[in-house]
């Protein structure tokens, strides 16, 4: 439709965004690999030097990483399954006509809106405490003893608030989508003598692909970072058990201002985000196609 | 870094408020100097900016702008300002942590002017010393605090026990097996186990150093593969594991807090300023049954306690050195307590930080545990922190860069030993490891 | 056999009466439309017969059956909708199987069926594609497939051409109807479009306000129309109704002509009016005549008249084309 002189036109008004997109992108990105190189600590500013891939080295050979590359991931895949296991149920359930459903659909909701620190406080001081926590005291209730979450199962016990944090995402996402499913297919199937459940199988599920393939790589870009309910609850503690990628350039880096070194894990980070991503888009973007 | 969320009551941030909107009604017509203050959330703080036009009143050509922040994110922002000079603040608070550091590299200035009113000597003497490089103030404290047994008086006479008021360890395990009841939920002794430098390592550091053990030796060696450290952990784990509440390796201040408050611990050793709370009849259950002693020795001169204060400092290449220096004189004199006292009650001053407030009357009567905080005070040396020498300055910890990180990792290793997922041995090991790792990296070990 | 009687059928939504009191009989093998402006209830009472919705009174026999409480799919109807609700995700050939799979036919049945109606409609080169892949016309006729291959006792339409264009709906309209007759199924047929009504049915329910006002061959409505609504409904253009009193009928209260049984007479001839407008299509005219006392008249006259707006005409009727109407609007029969 555009004629050649549209055509430069439109490419020479763009020209300024994309060069400031481009800019704001990849400016950032280039100090990261070049202070990644470098041997450069906020607290010792002054004696900055070249390194190489020192930094790359020693955050790789760090006795910490593979334990917290199984944590990143065993983290990122529990709650990822827990949410859209459950988070589709939840919003087939919300889906239906029931009486103050505005009212439940708020409240299941809810949890997103908390701050990750706030929701870390109240899990570990009200809920999961093995003295003074509510699950403790409905074990005392029925005569069990209290589980003690952060001692004995410290990963899944974040796993958990985690994934109360990101359940509310995924049911809003599979309930919009239910919401815009076609009521005239679902009476179509009636007619064609498919029960709920087959329904549910041969109509719902494929529609519910492509939200879900959104769930899961919105989720995953999050949930490789998380840090703040680690902080909060365990500190990265006991050992090792909760400790991920983010976390452990926190101890190794942040938390000294080593400037070199945070820039290499946080590139190790990409990377490591890049290649889950990419196996993830193989897994479920078959959908994408549907 | 004791992470002790102070009472920030609804009552300081309105009070906070209606100060900065008389601030603002306040035209001034001299030339003006404003004054960016970066400062941490906690209830001393916000009552010092409530209490801001004070001062303004006296200064009318200086302005003070504060810049509120949470612990972790002050501590980042304040440390960021200043490495890349920054200069976004005009007087700092920062943690006697930071003071040695920052001092040694030139980025503050020393108050040397802080007025004849002002009365160093009259500061604490190991509080001084913690604020001071070669006998100069580069920081002016303005709140301290060490740490200290809190012990219930009740379930101590039950058991027809006696707290001394300089404990040993061996007192203190005995008391807390006895104490303990497990089926009652009572337990012996709560003590911070989550991983962090200045959560679980703030406590065992300072323990460690009634035990005789050290960070590094004078070149600068990690010093966890030695006994004294071996002794100190298999101490903490085996107590912990006798007499401790469940869920242990998770607790922080405000965990142990809560479960002194509930009546849920016999003995809990942490902050001074946690007396305040545990005896204040509107948060605690046990307000009238706590008792007060140092923190436990093992007989060789030196008490499991901290040493810690916030204090005010001037980044060096501020251009209003000058006022600045007026803001810190008036903030930390004796006249601002007195001032808050007049305001809000002598219970309410900030403590820890000179001797004077301790020889008063009024202050002692209305805070029974102030004899035992300033002993306890006295009692923790900082550039003399455990009974063998050592390269660093800081009683728990090591005022180098490296050490928050260090910290984290074999707080890390510490809380495993704890939960039970690591042996003494192990996490020892691997804290050695972790340590010598990072420490010839940062190029201390050659 | 899809012999479908509706007796004392009766919907309502709270207070909304929808449906009230239909009663029908429907044979088997015939083409039946439900006709009537939207919101008359036509599609409503459809659903009611394949059961989408339930009844508030009444009953619905099925070859006999009651089938009032008996689900969808066990009623023995399919249906067409009017979005065609195809499944998106499977391919022609696993929508128009998907109501056999369910039924648990063996594989080897259900490809031959589901071959056997795509030959019929002429979508056997599309079998694998998915429904977004194809026209609107194959869309449509995907949609029947799936409605033919289980083998109905009765078909139901919902306004199944309604999203096609003109020229396509004639042509769909036209292989509807002989697909009907092939297969000798019974088909329940809902439209707003009286034209298609008309070229479909072999009979047609005009339905007004949940009521069926008239059910008839299209002849019969077009000839003897039971009242007003009907006579006003069925034609195009719309009968023209004059007072009676005016037209000097003074007996009946309403006097309808259809526009094609004017005939322009001589001067002083039936009743003068001027021309308004008039439409020259070729084949034919349409005039559009004010009449004066008898208001706004509309003539059809075959071939080409050479009138232009403002001329003066006469118009008579045809006598024997007369309708009447009393003044309950029910017709008057002599």
């Amino acid at each position: 439709m555009a004629t050649q002189q549209t055509q430069v036109l439109g490419r020479a008004l763009l020209t300024p965004a994309v060069a400031l997109l481009f800019i704001w992108m990849i400016v950032p990105l280039a100090m990261t690999i070049y202070f990644s190189t470098l041997h450069y600590s906020l607290l010792d500013s002054e004696a900055w030097s070249f390194v190489g891939l020192e930094n790359f080295r020693y955050f790789l050979t760090d006795p910490a990483f593979l334990t917290a590359l199984r944590n990143t991931l065993v983290l990122v895949g529990s709650v990822l399954a827990i949410t859209i296991l459950l988070g589709t149920p939840l919003a087939l359930l919300l889906d239906q006509q029931v009486v103050g459903r505005s009212i439940i659909r708020l409240m299941v909701i809810a949890p997103f809106f908390v701050m990750p620190t706030v929701s870390a406080l109240v899990w570990k001081n009200l809920l999961m405490h093995p003295v003074s926590g509510l699950f403790a005291w409905v074990a005392t209730l029925v005569g069990t003893t209290p589980i003690d979450w952060f001692n004995d199962v410290p990963l899944f016990s974040v796993i958990l608030i985690v994934a109360w944090q990101w359940l509310p995402f995924a049911t809003l996402i599979l309930l919009t989508a239910l919401q815009s499913q076609d009521e005239e297919q679902k009476e179509a199937a009636e007619m064609d003598g498919a029960s709920a459940l087959s329904t549910f199988i041969y109509l719902t599920l494929p529609h519910l692909a492509r939200p879900i393939t959104v769930v899961i790589l919105i989720e995953t870009i999050f949930l490789l970072t998380v840090f703040a309910e680690i902080f909060v609850t365990t500190g990265g503690g006991p050992g090792l058990a909760t400790t991920n990628i983010a976390f452990l350039i926190y101890t190794q880096a942040l938390v000294q201002y080593d400037v070199g070194n945070a820039s290499a894990g946080g590139l190790v980070a990409v990377v490591i985000a890049n290649i889950v991503a990419f196996f993830l888009v193989r897994i479920v973007g078959r959908n994408l196609e549907a | 870094m004791l992470n002790a969320i102070r009472e920030v009551t609804v009552k300081h941030v309105l009070s906070a408020l209606l100060g900065a909107a008389t601030l603002l009604g306040a035209a001034p017509s001299v030339a003006q100097t404003t004054l960016t203050i970066a400062t941490v959330n906690n209830g001393d703080m916000i009552r010092m900016q409530a209490l801001t036009n004070d001062f303004t009143a006296k200064n009318p050509d200086i302005t003070v702008k504060w810049v509120t922040l949470e612990e972790n994110v002050l501590r980042q922002r304040v440390t960021t300002d200043i490495a890349t000079k920054g200069g976004q603040f005009d007087v700092l608070t920062i943690g006697t942590y930071e003071v040695p550091i920052w001092a040694k590299k030139n980025w503050l200035v020393p108050l040397d002017n802080l007025g004849a009113d002002y009365d160093a000597a009259d500061l604490l003497p190991k509080i001084r010393d913690a604020v001071s490089v070669s006998g100069k103030l580069y920081a002016a404290p303005f709140y301290g605090e060490s740490s200290m047994v809190m012990y219930r008086t009740d379930l101590f006479q039950k058991a027809g026990l006696t707290m001394p008021e300089n404990p040993t360890w061996d007192f203190v395990i005995d008391a807390a097996n006895k104490l303990t009841d497990k089926s009652g939920g009572v337990y012996g002794i709560c003590l911070r186990g989550k991983a962090g430098w200045g959560e679980n390592m703030a406590f065992l550091t300072a323990m460690s150093n009634s035990f005789g053990a050290r960070w590094f030796d004078e070149k600068w060696q990690p010093q966890f593969d030695k006994p004294e450290w071996k002794k100190t952990l298999s101490t903490y784990v085996d107590l912990m594991k006798a007499a401790g509440p469940p869920g242990a390796s998770s607790n922080g201040f405000n965990e142990n807090l809560a479960l002194f408050n509930s009546g849920k611990c016999a003995m809990w050793i942490d902050a001074t300023v946690a007396a305040s709370f545990v005896t204040n009849p509107k948060d605690s259950k046990v307000a009238d049954k706590v008792g007060f002693a140092l923190a436990p020795n093992a007989g060789l001169g030196k008490n499991a306690n901290w040493l810690w204060a916030w204090n005010l400092a001037i980044p060096a290449g501020s251009k209003k050195t000058a006022a600045a220096e007026k803001f810190i004189a008036w903030a930390t004199s004796k006249d601002y307590t007195k001032l808050v006292a007049s305001k809000e009650g002598w219970a309410n001053v900030p403590p820890g930080t000179r001797t004077s407030l301790y020889q008063n009357p009024e202050y002692l009567k209305v805070a029974p545990f102030a004899k035992l905080t300033l002993a306890s005070i006295d009692a923790a040396d900082p550039n003399k922190p455990s009974v063998q020498p050592v390269p660093y300055v800081g009683v728990q910890y090591a005022a180098i860069p490296e050490f928050q990180g260090i910290g984290t990792a074999v707080g890390q290793q510490f809380s495993a030993a704890l939960a039970g997922s690591s042996t003494v041995d192990a996490a020892l090991a691997a804290a050695q490891t972790a340590t010598e790792r990072e420490m010839k990296r940062a190029g201390y070990i050659k | 056999m899809g012999q479908i009687t509706l007796q004392g059928v009766r919907k309502s939504f709270g207070p909304v009466n929808i449906i009230k009191d239909a009663n029908l009989d429907i044979e088997n093998g015939s083409f039946v439309v439900f006709v009537g402006p939207s919101g008359c209830g036509k599609t409503t009472l459809l659903r009611l017969i394949a059961g989408l919705e339930d009844v508030t009174g009444g009953q619905i026999l099925i070859d006999g059956r009651n089938v009032v409480g008996v689900p969808p799919a066990k009623r023995g109807l399919s249906m067409v909708f009017q979005s065609y609700a195809l499944y998106p995700h499977m391919s022609v050939r696993g929508n128009i199987a998907f109501g056999l799979k369910m039924a648990g036919l063996p594989r080897s049945d259900i490809d031959r069926k589901v071959e056997a109606a795509a030959a019929t409609l002429n979508l056997t080169p599309y079998l694998d594609r998915k429904p977004r892949e194809l026209s609107g016309g194959q869309r449509q006729r995907v949609a029947i497939g799936r409605a033919i291959v289980r083998e109905p006792k009765a078909f139901l339409f919902d306004e199944p051409l309604s999203n096609l264009d003109a020229a396509l709906r004639v042509q769909m309209r036209m292989e509807v109807a002989k697909l009907q007759k092939q297969l000798a199924t019974t088909a329940i047929y809902v439209t707003h479009d009286q034209v298609e009504a008309m070229t479909m049915a072999d009979k047609i329910v005009v339905l007004n306000a949940g009521n069926i006002e008239q059910y008839g061959s299209p002849l019969e409505l077009y000839e003897r129309p039971a009242n007003l609504f009907v006579a006003g409904f069925i034609g195009s253009p719309k009968m023209n109704f004059v007072p009676g009193e005016v037209a000097g009928e003074p007996s009946v209260a309403t006097l309808g002509v259809r526009p094609e049984h004017l005939k322009i007479g001589k001067e002083g001839e039936g009743w003068p009016g001027t021309v308004s407008v008039a439409e020259h299509l070729g084949s034919d005219t349409f005039l559009y005549v004010d009449a004066g006392k008898l208001g706004l008249l509309t003539a059809r006259c075959i071939g080409e008249f050479n009138f232009k707006a403002g001329d003066r005409i006469w118009l008579s009727p045809d006598p024997a084309r007369l309708h009447r109407f009393d003044k309950d609007g029910v017709v008057i029969r002599t």
